[in-house]
């Protein structure tokens, strides 16, 4: 049986680009609405390099100045990743990472994206950006087929932790999103994070977890299968999808993503903020040893965020933020508190944290010993 | 010549009437590590006037030879227990590959059946013997001075220093080591009779009191862990534990 990439080769004629069918252009215009133009040409521009999860491009937290373009470029990639130690995933990827890489920008900047759709890949993408407004979030203006480019822009009107997502229509939408295709913008406001008094507020790092639920398809002695490319596990996958039980819920794309040798670290004193992405599926980050002391559960930070969460909720479809400065050193996990999720099916990550122990917040009073009681 | 209890399965099944008749069957491939002595640090959670401590290295001394065997139980093994009704089922795979999946009281009673089989006495190593088999293998886990938790973190990032390599290999795969011991430390780690410990070290460093959790065992691998007897898959982990041990699987000594 021909496979889909070589179908796709024999109607293309082309063996390098095989939807591109189109003759190559330069440039393609531009599609003409009947609306008024704008002039953003006095607007200072500034180019940020991407850079993986879970970690961020280089940033101020408060603006430095007026609104400004924020240039970013993301490649999608189509390509296998592991998921565990037995389970692959022709997973499709914003920038080549799980989840896509975080955006950083300031309430009023506007985002010109070029996304690009390399010719290797075999399917069409496109991008949803909760942050924006219209054009179903600009997935009606970014569609593109392999070897194909696009720029969009959109004013960051709302501060606040959003999800982006490909959304390429119909049944591909949750399949593409369950793939792997997902991430944050995050829209800081431009004097920063204020507090719950309205206080301004920083952080000293932040900590990036997209959380992801794939639904891997078994063979018949339970084995998860594996497949020479994406669309040859479409319907497979499809009917376990619609059956709504992950086979994975993990952190950044795999079981141990963020753990043993990949574990993220801090020192006492430290204030991290926690971004946390799940386009698909509800859940609820906690950091066991820690807590929230400042959440934004919905993300958005023009509401005064809540204090002393033990367990936050993260909505599916949505990006929140949590900031912890940390008072003892140790090791600590940030969990899914569904714990079944965390720790069978890998929604785990682990931070050491380094400093002094401080007993007054907690001392062993005594060391376990034979029971007394009656 | 290595012969595995499943083929002795297959000729005992061919001339079962006779089992009895012929030369009594010499049971899995041993190996003798000779009298001598070795280096044992023992297992759990010590500490000597209240701060946690590694117990010091002993220097142990055996004027009996040490009969182990030189391969984990293979799956072909363990399927001639299960065929048997004396052993449950564990996780299916190539024959000989070693058998994974186990818990402690599975691999216990592969011994107990086996010791019927054979007429001979087979038990789990205890977390000594096994360091005394392993010799080189054997992966020292003391965690130096500092605070509780400076030792928590150093003994967390030297499990993740390990390569994570889960594949379950045949048997011999990952090699002898000088004792002609085969497999250990790979990424199956093996059963050991030893509980789950909490102890004092007295003023000379030396365990001077313990308490012993036997519903939790060391398992012996790339480096110690303690499961929960009844667990037979321990890789998830997950949660602040560190970082878990791949398979459990067992090997067996025999006692003379």
């Amino acid at each position: 049986m021909l496979s889909r990439r070589a179908a796709l080769m024999v109607g293309a004629g082309l063996a390098a680009a095989p939807m591109l069918v189109r003759t190559a252009q330069a440039e393609t215009a531009p599609m003409v609405a009947d609306a008024a133009p704008v002039d953003l040409s006095s607007l200072p521009r500034i180019r940020r390099e991407l850079v993986a999860p879970p970690f961020v491009h280089e940033h101020e937290q408060v603006a430095p100045g007026g609104p400004r373009v924020v240039e970013f470029t993301m490649d999608i990639h189509e390509k296998e990743i592991q998921v565990a130690d037995d389970a692959w995933l022709q997973a499709m990827t914003f920038n080549g990472s799980v989840p896509g890489p975080m955006m950083v920008v300031h309430q009023g900047d506007y985002v010109e994206l070029t996304l690009r759709n390399p010719p290797a890949n075999m399917l069409q993408h496109n991008i949803d950006f909760h942050a924006s407004t219209g054009a179903l979030g600009g997935g009606a203006l970014t569609l593109i087929n392999p070897g194909e480019q696009t720029v969009l822009r959109f004013k960051a009107t709302r501060a606040g932790c959003f999800t982006y997502h490909c959304a390429p229509g119909g049944p591909m939408i949750p399949w593409h999103v369950t793939s792997g295709m997902s991430g944050t913008i995050m829209v800081l406001p431009r004097e920063g994070l204020k507090d719950q008094h309205g206080q301004p507020i920083a952080y000293d790092r932040v900590i990036y977890i997209g959380e992801n639920d794939f639904y891997i398809p078994r063979d018949e002695n339970g084995a998860f299968k594996r497949y020479a490319d994406a669309s040859e596990g479409y319907e497979d996958t499809v009917n376990v999808m619609n059956k709504l039980i992950p086979s994975h819920v993990v952190f950044n794309g795999a079981v141990g993503a963020l753990t043993g040798d990949n574990a993220l670290t801090a020192k006492v004193g430290e204030r991290v903020l926690f971004v946390h992405n799940q386009a698909n599926r509800d859940t609820r980050p906690h950091l066991i040893g820690g807590h929230g002391d400042l959440v934004w559960e919905a993300g958005k930070f023009d509401n005064v965020p809540d204090v002393d969460l033990e367990t936050w909720f993260i909505r599916g479809g949505s990006s929140g933020a949590a900031l912890y400065k940390f008072l003892q050193p140790g090791l600590y996990a940030y969990v899914n508190h569904n714990l079944i999720e965390a720790v069978n099916l890998g929604a785990t990550a682990h931070i050491k944290v380094e400093g002094e122990w401080n007993n007054d917040l907690m001392e062993q009073v005594m060391a376990p010993t034979p029971y007394t009681g009656a | 010549m290595k012969m595995s209890l499943a083929a002795l399965a297959v000729l005992a099944l061919g001339a079962s009437a006779s089992l009895h008749d012929r030369a009594p069957t010499t049971g899995p491939e041993l190996v003798t590590v000779s009298a001598g002595s070795w280096d044992w640090r023992p297992a759990g959670t010590w500490r000597q006037d209240g701060r946690q401590m590694d117990p010091p290295i002993q220097r142990l001394d055996a004027t009996e030879p040490l009969q182990i065997m030189r391969y984990q139980v293979s799956r072909a093994d363990y399927a001639t227990c299960v065929a048997d009704g004396a052993c449950i089922a564990a996780d299916p795979g190539p024959a000989d590959e070693p058998q994974t999946g186990v818990s402690w009281h599975d691999a216990t009673a592969y011994a107990a059946w086996l010791s019927d089989r054979t007429g001979q006495t087979w038990r789990l190593p205890t977390d000594s013997e096994w360091q005394r088999a392993a010799a080189e293998r054997w992966t020292d886990d003391a965690l130096g001075g500092g605070d509780w938790t400076d030792r928590w973190l150093v003994r967390y990032d030297r499990e993740a220093g390990f390569e994570k390599d889960p594949l379950v290999r045949p048997q011999g795969a990952w090699g002898a080591n000088s004792h002609g011991v085969e497999d250990l430390a790979g990424n199956v780690w093996e059963w050991t009779d030893d509980c789950s410990t909490n102890g004092t070290l007295g003023p000379d460093g030396r365990p001077a009191d313990r308490a012993d959790y036997c519903g939790a065992r060391v398992v012996e691998g790339k480096h110690r862990a303690v499961v929960i007897d009844f667990v037979r898959d321990a890789s998830a982990g997950g949660c602040a534990a560190g970082v878990p041990p791949d398979h459990l699987g067992f090997r067996l000594v025999r006692e003379d």
